[in-house]
This record gives C-alpha cells, structure tokens and sequence, in this order.
C-alpha cells in the first residue's frame, strides 16, 4: 500500500465487496446480469487504519453511499468479508458491529422533543446496553465545537435547520464512541466555516482516539484527509493524500497511474 | 362486506330463530318468551328498502346503482345459509360440529384478513390463522368457559354467535394493524435505517410502526365501548333484546363482549405485529423495503 500505514494493523479490512444494482436500474436490460454486469461495485479490498482519514472520492452514482453502507453491514444488496480489529465481523452480532462501525446518513432523523433526547436515542438499544450516555456538559461541549453554540440542549430538534441538525446527528453518532465511522457527507447543506469547524472536529476526534473515518464529501479537498479513495466503475483506488493533492494541482496522468499501481 | 356479514350473521341468525329459550331467564318480568318472527311481506318490505335506496343512487348518480342490490342479494344468501347451518348445528348438538363451523370460520376469517389489508407482503397466511386461532381460542376459554359458563360447554348457541363476533373484530383489527404496519414501515425508511446505523435491532427499530399500528387498531374499541349504550344500542344487545331477552342481561352481554373485543384487538395485533414485523428486515437485519402482493396474486 503506498499510503503511510504500511505494517500497521487495519481497524477495518474489506475484503471483496460487491454491490449488486437496485432492481429498477439493473432492469436496463436482463443481458447485462447475463454478462456479469448488474453491478455497483465487485471485489472491492479497503483497509482503514488507526485514526485514519480517508475520503471517498467518485463521480455520482459510483456507489460511495452503497459502500459505506455495505460496511455497516446496512445494505441488503452487498456483500463483504469484514474484520473489526482483528475480529471477524460473524464474531458478534449485526447490532454490535453497527455500534461499532457506525454509519452516519446524510438525512438527519432527530426523534423525541429535545436536542438531548434525540442525541440519547442511541442508548435506549440493547446493543448499547451498559454504555454510558454522554453528560450534558459533554454535549454542550460537541455543540459548541461544530458551532452550535446557540441551540439549547432542550429546543425542539424539529426547529433545527438542516445544515444544524446535520451536526447534531454527526454528534449523536460520534459520542457513541464508534471504531471507525462513515460519514457520508455531513458537509453537505454547510457554509464554509461550518464545514470547517465540522472537519475539524471529527478529524481531532479521529486522532485522539484512534477512531478511523471515512469521508464522503462533495466539497473541494479540506486539507484533512490523509489517504484518498477513488470508487470509480466499480473499482477503488486508494493512495495518500498528499500525493493526490499534488497530482491534481499539476494534473499529470502519469502520477494517477503510479499511485493506482502501487496501491493494489 | 363479507367480514363483516359473517360477524352479524353469526348473531342475527342465533336470534331469529324464533321463540326459543333465550340466553338467561329472568324472573324479572320484561323477558319476553315471544319474539316476533318476520313473516314474507316483511321480508319484501326490507326488499323494497333496498330498491328504494338503489332508486335513489341512480337518480342521484351516485354510482353505487349496482353494487348496492348485489351487495344486498349476496347478503340475503349469506345470511340465510348462516341461519340454516347454525339451526342445524344447534339441533345437532354436538361439540364435534360446534369445532368444526369455527375451524371454516377461521379459515374464512384468514382469506378476508388476506383481502382487506392493503400493500402487504405475501406469505403472511400462516401468521395471520395463528393469531386469529390463538385469540379465537382465547376468546372461547375466558368468555365462554369462564364468563358465561353455558352447559353443556360447547353449546353452540353461545359459543357461536360469540365466536363470530369476536372473530369479526379480530379480523378488523388485523387488517388494519397489518396495513397500518407496512405503510409506516415504508414511509418511516430512512428513520429505520439511521436506528439500524446507530445499533437497533430490528425489533426496537420497528417498535414506532408497531406502536402506531396498535395504537389505530385500538381507536374503534375505544370509540365504541365509550358511544355504547348512548349513541348506539350496539347490534348485540338490540339483537337480543329483539330476541325478547332481559335488556339488562342484554347490556351485561354487550359489555362483557365489548371489554372482550378491546383485550383480543390489544393481544392479536401485538400477535400478528410481532410475527411479521421481521418481513421487512433480511436475516443480517437490513431494512428491505416490502414488495406488496400484486393484483394479480389477491384475484387468486
């Protein structure tokens, strides 16, 4: 691998993911399951690191979502062998590995009547059982920290606009203390500093804690991430970041080449 | 329509049949022995109802010209078949037919439940003849056997009428819980989908839906033991009442099935619930979104 965690053991490895079409679009035409197509992505190999950063870059509709999803052991069209630190993924139950490997939707859900009951929903699953909720003073400080200074532990979350009930359903699933967390574009209905104060938040988080992240973003590069995957045709590249930075500030076709190669 | 007939039926037919002894004497004085029979012209009478209301459809347009005297004649056959068996059945007097009638009854109650939910999967026959039979058996052992004590216990002329009713009701609210269930399911998705993300099983993330489904299963009950008796003399006690029995004994009659329906509506739809609520889940408990029966499959 030509990122800088050569040695290091794997938070998560992906071994063989594949991702087969949602019946409406593979219906193109019933030749195209014949022939081995009918598929988002196939025999797609990821490992993630210990505090890791990693964006997940593609055109739209490369299945970055369904990726992600098929981590968490979330989509009932994938597939994939899975291991969390070492342990194989049948190891423990669905609902202990989706704590753990915690997928983070773009739609924000917000149930109950406060902020904080919607931030204490994760607590009230077995899966949790035994898991201390986060203090309000915790919660206060996360607020605070992604620029949410303003939204009382007790307003109502259906008041929120979108870009802060985002954070807060960013929030949720980050106090949850997960391994590795999927986030797929958290970013997305903010304005700039916002989205900075997220990034940086989560990325601080991810290095205190050895937390690894994937990123689905759809904003220019923050400067954060440390390794780069590029889902296209159903295929994934990974290579650091710094070295895509630069290739694509003096676009050289060649570098691509390289990083592809050394990355399989 | 049907459902609802084979409840009524079940009652209306144990009480016209005429001048028989009625479900408790009473030394009161206001039971009566004789209850009026409906002779031919009061039957053509009831004829011409129907006629008049169908007139009325066509003048006004209303478009229910031809369903409404079909729904009638089917309702004449069906009624009149049930009175006959049931006659039948009470002179027999055998428990062995008493179990018999209600196993086709449930069997019909399964099909009408099939029927009457809107959008639900295949393949939930099984679930749905477990609950009825459960909360049919249910009924007959604490209504029946522990409220009514009839002698001998399988006495058709209470286990029947009261069977059919509760039968009626449980099919009601089945139907209802079931179609309730997978709407919300459905429109509820992506909330199911963030539970499951942050560590729910497919039971706590299902438990908003089966809350909802319940909680609408339950309004009709409570709406109707709340009207009982000042709104509406329920079909029950008016049936007897007719039949020439105590009025008291009547209402005594009205609530006890009444407080039965609203505890069977509470057990089968947390039955039925419980059974199927993992049909929209795969066995790595993934959210699937349902595949509705088709048309084609409910005309079969």
């Amino acid at each position: 691998m030509a990122t800088p965690y050569n040695g290091q053991r794997p938070v998560i490895t992906v071994r063989d993911a594949s991702c087969r079409m949602a019946p409406a679009s593979a219906g193109a035409g019933p030749e195209s399951a014949k022939n081995g197509a009918g598929f988002v992505f196939r025999g797609i190999d990821l490992d993630v690191h210990p505090g890791e950063v990693m964006d997940l870059v593609g055109p739209s509709g490369g299945g970055k979502s369904s990726l992600l999803t098929c981590i968490a052991q979330l989509n009932p069209r994938a597939t994939a062998t899975l291991t969390l630190d070492g342990a194989d993924a049948g190891s423990m139950s669905v609902e202990q590995w989706r704590t753990k490997v915690a997928y983070l939707p773009q739609k924000s859900f917000l149930p109950g009547t406060t902020v904080a009951q919607a931030i204490a929903l994760p607590y009230t699953f077995a899966a949790l059982h035994g898991a201390t909720a986060p203090t309000d003073a915790q919660i206060r400080a996360a607020l605070d920290a992604v620029g949410l200074a303003d939204v009382e532990l007790a307003r109502d979350p259906h008041d929120l606009s979108g870009g802060q009930a985002a954070r807060v359903s960013m929030i949720r699933s980050i106090l949850t203390a997960p391994r590795v967390l999927l986030a797929d574009e958290v970013d997305a209905g903010l304005d700039d500093d916002s989205a900075r104060l997220v990034g940086a938040y989560m990325v601080d988080f991810a290095h205190r804690t050895g937390m690894a992240m994937i990123r689905v973003r759809h904003r220019p590069p923050d400067g954060l991430a440390d390794t780069i995957a590029t889902l296209a045709n159903g295929a994934l590249a990974v290579r650091p970041a710094a070295e895509s930075e630069m290739s694509a500030a003096n676009a050289t076709p060649e570098a691509n080449v390289v990083t592809e190669r050394s990355a399989r | 329509m049907m459902q609802n007939l084979l409840a009524s039926t079940m009652v209306q037919a144990a009480h016209v049949a005429p001048s028989t002894a009625p479900l408790a004497a009473s030394s009161v004085g206001v039971t009566s022995q004789d209850s009026y029979d409906i002779d031919l012209w009061g039957m053509l009478i009831a004829i011409a109802l129907v006629a008049v209301a169908t007139l009325i459809s066509a003048v006004a347009k209303l478009g229910v010209e031809r369903s409404l005297p079909v729904a009638a004649a089917r309702a004449i056959v069906q009624l009149a078949a049930m009175g006959i068996i049931l006659r039948w059945v009470i002179e027999q007097g055998s428990w062995w037919w008493v179990v018999l009638l209600m196993l086709v009854m449930l069997a019909a109650a399964v099909q009408i439940t099939l029927s009457r939910a809107k959008n639900v999967p295949s393949g939930l026959a099984l679930s749905i003849f477990l609950t009825l039979a459960a909360s049919m058996i249910t009924m007959v052992l604490v209504v029946v056997e522990l409220i009514v004590r009839p002698v001998p216990w399988y006495s058709p002329r209470v286990i029947l009428p009261l069977a059919g009713m509760m039968l009626g009701n449980s099919v009601s609210a089945v139907a209802l819980a079931l179609s309730r269930f997978f709407e919300d399911m459905t429109e509820r998705r992506d909330e199911v989908e963030t539970m499951l993300a942050l560590g729910a099983s497919p039971c706590e993330a299902s438990m908003p839906s089966i809350r909802s489904a319940m909680r609408m299963g339950l309004m009709p009950t409570v709406a109707s033991l709340a009207s009982a008796g000042i709104v509406t003399i329920p079909g029950m006690m008016a049936g007897q009442i007719l039949a020439g029995n105590d009025p008291l004994t009547a209402a005594k009659y009205q609530f006890v099935v009444l407080a039965a329906i609203a505890a069977l509506t509470m057990v089968s739809d947390a039955l039925i619930l419980h059974l199927v609520y993992g049909r929209c889940f795969t066995a790595l408990h993934q959210y699937q979104p349902i595949v509705p029966r088709t048309a084609k499959n409910k005309k079969k």
